[in-house]
């Protein structure tokens, strides 16, 4: 009976907090376009101020579903991910890992979905905050140049959320990034027990009990400490790619939360 | 001294078994970059700067960007050789 109450509040909850998101974010997106964009200053200075205005919403829409009993997290080492000019890698469960990732570092840049570059609502905030698609050709080069400059860039190596049951297979870009920007790596795990929000889940599925999302940053990868920095470029990719998703591998199972 | 496309074809073979650890075997006229030989955008541009000393002078990105498979990179190789000869 309590499960049961208790089920029912957080479908309501949810829809209230997924509503809030959805007009502050409109309001964000309306302020930005017609009141930010026009203005005279800097682009570099716009983008900051388009990426902390995400990255504000964020914090409060976190804080906001937790607050409501929609689920509850734990960090463990995050100051790391301030260190300027580093590359952040994560594992990609739910949809939330992104919100999570961006409400702690304010000013990163971050490859997203070209999708978001094609809807008309989401497309100026995107553009404005000087985001990356992951269809884009120059991708890698452009997020080199982003760690050169001092920022820091924040990578789905799966690309997509992995499903449930499904075998981890990371893509060769995050590697690339690294490889070629010379940077640390810092990797984050990202945990959710019990799973939700997964790709393929509908918003209003809610898992038994409410969620423990956690963030754990994991040792800072030195590249040249990992693989052979001798080989070329391309191999080094490769290579760095295999030593990412075998520690992924290891340290999903670890916490139990392997997909497969 | 012409290079017929079964030698280009072969030193393709050997550039990209050193740049991509390839599978010899897979890599035939018929291969796909992206899906028999998982050879991506930024590979790509690798393999032009490779390729640069093989044809005598650098390939634009506007020449490789309608490449999709083996045979479409031994082309412009060819093709661009038989122009260096002339």
């Amino acid at each position: 009976m309590l499960k049961q109450i208790n089920l029912g509040w957080r479908i309501i909850a949810a829809g209230i907090s997924y509503t809030t998101f959805g007009v502050l974010a409109l309001i964000m997106s309306a302020v930005l376009l017609f009141l930010v964009y026009p203005t005279p200053f800097s682009p570099a200075r716009k983008q900051r101020w388009t990426r902390r205005a995400i990255s504000t919403l964020f914090w409060f829409f976190v804080r906001l579903m937790s607050t409501l009993g929609l689920m509850s997290f734990r960090y463990q080492g995050v100051d790391k991910l301030q260190v300027p000019g580093q590359l952040i890698v994560a594992n990609h469960p739910t949809l939330l890992d992104v919100v999570f990732l961006l409400s702690l570092v304010p000013e990163a840049m971050c490859i997203v979905k070209e999708g978001m570059f094609t809807n008309g609502f989401t497309r100026v905030v995107v553009s404005l905050a000087g985001y990356i698609s992951n269809l884009n050709e120059s991708l890698v080069m452009k997020a080199v140049d982003a760690i050169d400059q001092g920022q820091t860039v924040i990578v789905f190596p799966e690309g997509t959320r992995t499903r449930p049951n499904e075998p981890l297979t990371f893509k060769r870009g995050a590697a690339n990034i690294a490889v070629r920007a010379k940077c640390r790596v810092i990797p984050v795990l990202i945990g959710c027990n019990p799973g939700a929000l997964r790709k393929g889940d509908k918003w209003y599925d809610m898992p038994s009990r409410p969620s423990l999302f956690t963030f754990d940053v994991m040792p800072t990868i030195v590249v040249s400490q990992c693989i052979d920095t001798a080989r070329p470029p391309s191999i080094q990719a490769r290579h760095l790619t295999q030593y990412l998703q075998h520690s992924y591998d290891q340290w999903l199972t670890n916490i139990g939360q392997h997909p497969q | 001294m012409t290079y017929s496309k079964d030698d280009i074809l072969k030193e393709i073979t050997t550039l990209m078994i050193d740049l991509f650890e390839v599978d010899p075997k897979e890599v035939t006229l018929n291969a796909s970059l992206r899906e028999d030989l998982s050879i991506d955008s930024i590979d790509t541009i690798d393999l032009m700067l490779a390729l640069k000393s093989h044809v005598g002078r650098k390939i634009s990105p506007e020449e490789f960007i309608l490449v999709r498979t083996v045979s479409d990179i031994v082309d412009i190789v060819h093709e661009l050789m038989s122009a260096n000869e002339s």
